[in-house]
């Protein structure tokens, strides 16, 4: 007997656990059928009918569950985000994240204890004292289902419990001698993800087994009903449960994951072995949102879609190539909760704001607010599609460089991907917004290199004019003014090479550049960048200025220890110029003054570009 | 003998020359006002043949002590030989003894071949050209000083500042009150030569904002002023004195007593008197 079954009272529930912790009966076992196409198929024809896209509370109206902060006593307040009111405030030491049915919702109330409450008004209807290490709870329209561990024997034993939503009444429990993840119930079936390899399906009025898919690729770490389908899978990729799942295997199963950045934490759906996971935590603050269907041979994501919500901003990429399609950040705080209600991404943030998004293009399409301080969010929204006219906006460009300057060192890696995305926008804004994160002093040094390595590698002709403006700032001790990042500036424009540019900005940006090679206060290193720069828009006007540095600092001995300078200087000259200017490198070549290291790279350029000439 | 090579090197490079053009700007050519030089001849002491010789040396310590040689005299030659060696580079140190020669020589022909050393990334051989430039009269080498105000090296404004005080340069007043209030001690004596009572008010406005050490020792250099009147703005300068907190003030008031006579009377000379009496008998 792989399962065993108790439908009595709550002590004989305990009972039982005590029994299996002895090494008596063996619920849920190691062995047995696995990957049945045939079961499964029988068991997802018992499965009853999709409901249409609504929420499952009985008011039909889409509610949040928000938690306000506190140590021992938290309030939930239940919120109906249609009427952008509160319906009902409950006081308690809720120590997990609630689990919404038709009538009832169910939460961890202190350390050995579940409660559960009238969805409508908010009242205590029962609760419960539970044995063991709570794991995790869920629930459907009627029931709900929680996971204990007990640790009693010499074999900790884990127990699945379904209890009447309404009356707290046990109905059934399942016992098993390997780890049980947070179970979910949808239309008249339960999921029990166990020992994160299997994916156990129940008849969820009787607990009885029906079959099981065990993950031959991929582990199996969550299982999610979501638009009337159920998903299972892990931080790799999701499954869609269809008779292909029996296979267990991606390639023959529906089965889809998200080409994402490196730096994405989130993950498709909370771990169901994780118990801290079951309580509000960071983790609700780094998850992966998503819809979707089957596609033709593989899971198709809502859209192509796939939206990142990571502490305060969201990023919706392209789930096939990973491009990035919107970005939004959250004005100030972290967003604490996030849901897909497959038309609108809902935010809750820790100042009490409410928004919601368009997944489409980002923009806010729902806005309000509590005047409470929040830890945890919890959503009853499917299908929920506000359509609020919210005039002050933020694009993607805005939300992008608003995160790449934000202050809050948590997000360094958040910024760089902010940054390489600026990096790939078009137009001229993205160079002048890189330039400001590059200016500002407070700018961490890895934000910094990779602002300046997005702004080189941009090549964009359009951000010339904010690169000339860069150049153009004059040195002043007394007004107190300097340019930044000439040398990153000049590196940038060096990239344009082979561009075609206007001529009146070319000529600008010649001007800025020979300023800034005058101007003593540029650094040595900049330079090399700035020399460079001159030999792609000077036109011909660098010739003179360079000619006068090659000769004058020539027998500079910082200039020998630090050739770079002189040797783009030479290699300007006779890149760009003719005969007088390989007269000039031929002096400095062959004079006694001329610093060893210079004289010598003055005559190897000079043999090689004598060659060249040859040669062509 | 370097020099010769120099030359010959030059001769040669014809091109070379025209494209070092914005450093020498006629510095190769030969002296126009030869009657002139020959007019004043300088003391024989100064071997300007040697010293050109030791200018073009590879030697640095030899070629600094060219260059100021030939900075001693006002000979053509020695001015070409140092605006030769400007032209064509040579290690800092011998760049800014040659500038500060040039300087000595204050030739407006040099102007050109100073003009690349204002922004010259040694901060010594820029601090030489800006005194070189300032020593060249006229208006068009006023800018350029003005300019050097504003350079981000101490030792650089110095100069220019030194260039203002000696030149008078009334349309740096606004920098170097700027300059005060960021530290630099050269404004005290830049400001004080030219100050009037609208200026020496100015000064005084500074208090508090400016370090009291450079406050108090420009308005005690303007009271030292003989040319400072008339005695109502001594009288305002030492009272202003008088407010600045610190010793400086007080070091100023009795320098100012010390300078002037007791004999005729001067009511500022009183007024300091009793500032002073306040101060050192434990007053304000």
């Amino acid at each position: 007997m792989l399962l065993t079954r108790t439908n009595r009272s709550w002590a004989a529930v305990a009972a039982a656990l005590l029994l299996a912790g002895c090494g008596g009966a063996s619920g849920l076992g190691l062995s047995s059928e696995d990957n049945n196409p045939e079961v499964l198929g029988k068991a997802m024809a018992m499965m009853a009918a999709p409901r249409e896209a609504r929420p499952v509370n009985v008011t039909g109206k889409p509610l949040g569950f928000f938690v306000t902060r506190g140590k021992h006593k938290r309030t939930l307040i239940a919120f109906d985000l249609a009427g952008k009111k509160e319906l009902w405030r409950h006081e308690g030491d809720i120590r997990s994240k609630v689990a919404v049915g038709r009538e009832f919702l169910v939460y961890r109330s202190g350390e050995k204890q579940l409660t559960g409450l009238d969805v409508t008004t908010g009242k205590p209807m029962w609760q419960k004292a539970i044995t063991g290490e709570f794991l995790g709870l869920n629930a459907d329209a009627i029931k709900a289902y929680y996971v204990v561990k007990q640790a009693t024997g010499a074999r900790p034993t884990w127990a699945l419990v379904a209890i009447n939503g309404k009356t707290g009444a046990p109905l059934w429990t399942e016992t098993a001698h390997g780890q049980l993840g947070v179970p979910a119930a949808s239309r008249g079936l339960v999921f029990s993800p166990f020992m994160s390899q299997w994916l156990v399906v129940m008849n969820a009025t009787t607990g009885k087994q029906l079959t099981r898919i065990k993950g031959v690729d991929e582990q199996i770490s969550f299982v999610d009903p979501m638009g009337g389908e159920v998903f299972f899978g892990s931080k790799f990729g999701v499954f869609m449960l269809d008779k292909k799942a029996a296979s267990g295997k991606r390639a023959e199963s529906t089965y889809g994951s998200a080409k994402l950045p490196k730096f994405i934490r989130g993950t498709y759906y909370w771990n169901a072995f994780d118990p801290i996971q079951t309580r509000y935590t960071a983790y609700d603050r780094n998850r992966i949102l998503w819809r979707a269907h089957a596609g033709k041979d593989k899971l198709q994501f809502e859209d192509d879609q796939v939206v990142v919500h990571t502490y305060r901003f969201l990023f919706a990429f392209d789930a096939e190539t990973g491009a990035l399609e919107w970005a939004y950040t959250n004005p100030r705080e972290d967003v604490i909760g996030s849901v897909h209600s497959g038309k609108a991404i809902g935010l809750v943030s820790m100042d009490g704001a409410i928004r919601a998004l368009d997944p489409k293009t980002g923009k806010k399409i729902y806005e309000t607010k509590i005047k409470e301080q929040l830890v945890g969010a919890s959503f009853d929204v499917e299908g929920w599609s506000p359509h609020d006219a919210i005039a002050k906006q933020m694009s993607t460009v805005q939300a992008l460089v608003a995160i790449s300057r934000d202050r809050d060192r948590r997000f360094d890696d958040v910024k760089r991907f902010a940054i390489s995305a600026l990096a790939n926008l078009p137009g001229g804004s993205a160079t002048k917004d890189l330039l400001a994160v590059i200016s500002d002093k407070r700018t961490p040094p890895k934000i910094y290199d990779a602002a300046v390595d997005a702004v080189i590698k941009r090549r964009e002709p359009a951000g010339l004019p904010y690169l000339v403006k860069a150049l153009e700032v004059k040195y002043d001790f007394i007004k107190g003014t300097k340019p930044v990042a000439v040398g990153v500036v000049a590196r940038a424009i060096y990239g344009l090479r082979g561009k075609k540019l206007p001529t009146k900005l070319a000529g600008r940006a010649a001007r800025g550049l020979l300023m800034q090679l005058r101007s003593p206060q540029t650094e040595l290193g900049d330079l090399v960048g700035v020399i460079r720069a001159l030999g792609v828009v000077g036109n011909g006007k660098e010739l003179g200025p360079l000619r006068g540095m090659l000769l004058a600092y020539r027998a500079n001995p910082a200039f020998s220890e630090q050739t770079a300078t002189v040797n783009a200087t030479i290699d300007v000259l006779l890149a760009n110029g003719g005969p007088l200017e390989r007269e000039t490198v031929a002096y400095v070549a062959n004079d006694g003054h001329t610093e060893p290291a210079i004289a010598t790279y003055a005559k190897q350029a000079l043999q090689q570009t004598a060659l060249a000439a040859g040669g062509k | 003998m370097a020099h010769v090579r120099m030359k010959s090197i030059l001769g040669q490079l014809a091109g070379v020359v025209a494209a070092v053009a914005l450093m020498t700007n006629g510095a190769l050519a030969a002296p126009k006002n030869k009657k002139k030089a020959k007019a004043k001849p300088r003391p024989p002491t100064i071997s300007v043949a040697q010293a050109m010789k030791d200018l073009g040396s590879s030697n640095v310590s030899k070629a600094v002590i060219g260059a100021k040689r030939l900075g001693l005299g006002k000979d053509a030659k020695a001015l070409n030989a140092l605006l030769d060696r400007l032209a064509l580079g040579a290690a800092p140190r011998v760049l800014a003894a040659a500038l500060h020669a040039v300087a000595k020589h204050g030739a407006p022909r040099a102007h050109d071949t100073i003009a690349p050393y204002l922004g010259y990334r040694d901060s010594r051989v820029r601090a030489a050209a800006v005194t070189a430039m300032g020593a060249i009269k006229g208006p068009h080498t006023i800018k350029p000083v003005l300019a050097a105000l504003r350079d981000g090296n101490k030792d650089v404004r110095a100069a220019a500042l030194k260039v203002v005080e000696k030149r008078k340069i009334r349309r740096a007043v606004e920098a170097i009150l700027a300059l005060m209030k960021k530290g630099d001690e050269a404004t005290a004596p830049a400001f004080a030569v030219m100050a009037n009572p609208n200026m020496a008010r100015m000064v005084g406005e500074l208090i508090g904002k400016a370090p009291n050490a450079i406050v108090a020792r420009t308005l005690g250099l303007i009271l030292l002023r003989p040319s400072f009147k008339p005695e109502s703005a001594r009288v305002e300068v030492v009272k202003a004195l008088g407010k600045v907190p610190g010793t400086d003030a007080v070091e100023q008031l009795s320098a100012y007593l010390e300078a002037i006579p007791e004999k005729p009377p001067r009511k500022s000379r009183m007024v300091a008197q009793k500032y002073l009496e306040a101060r050192l008998g434990g007053g304000q």
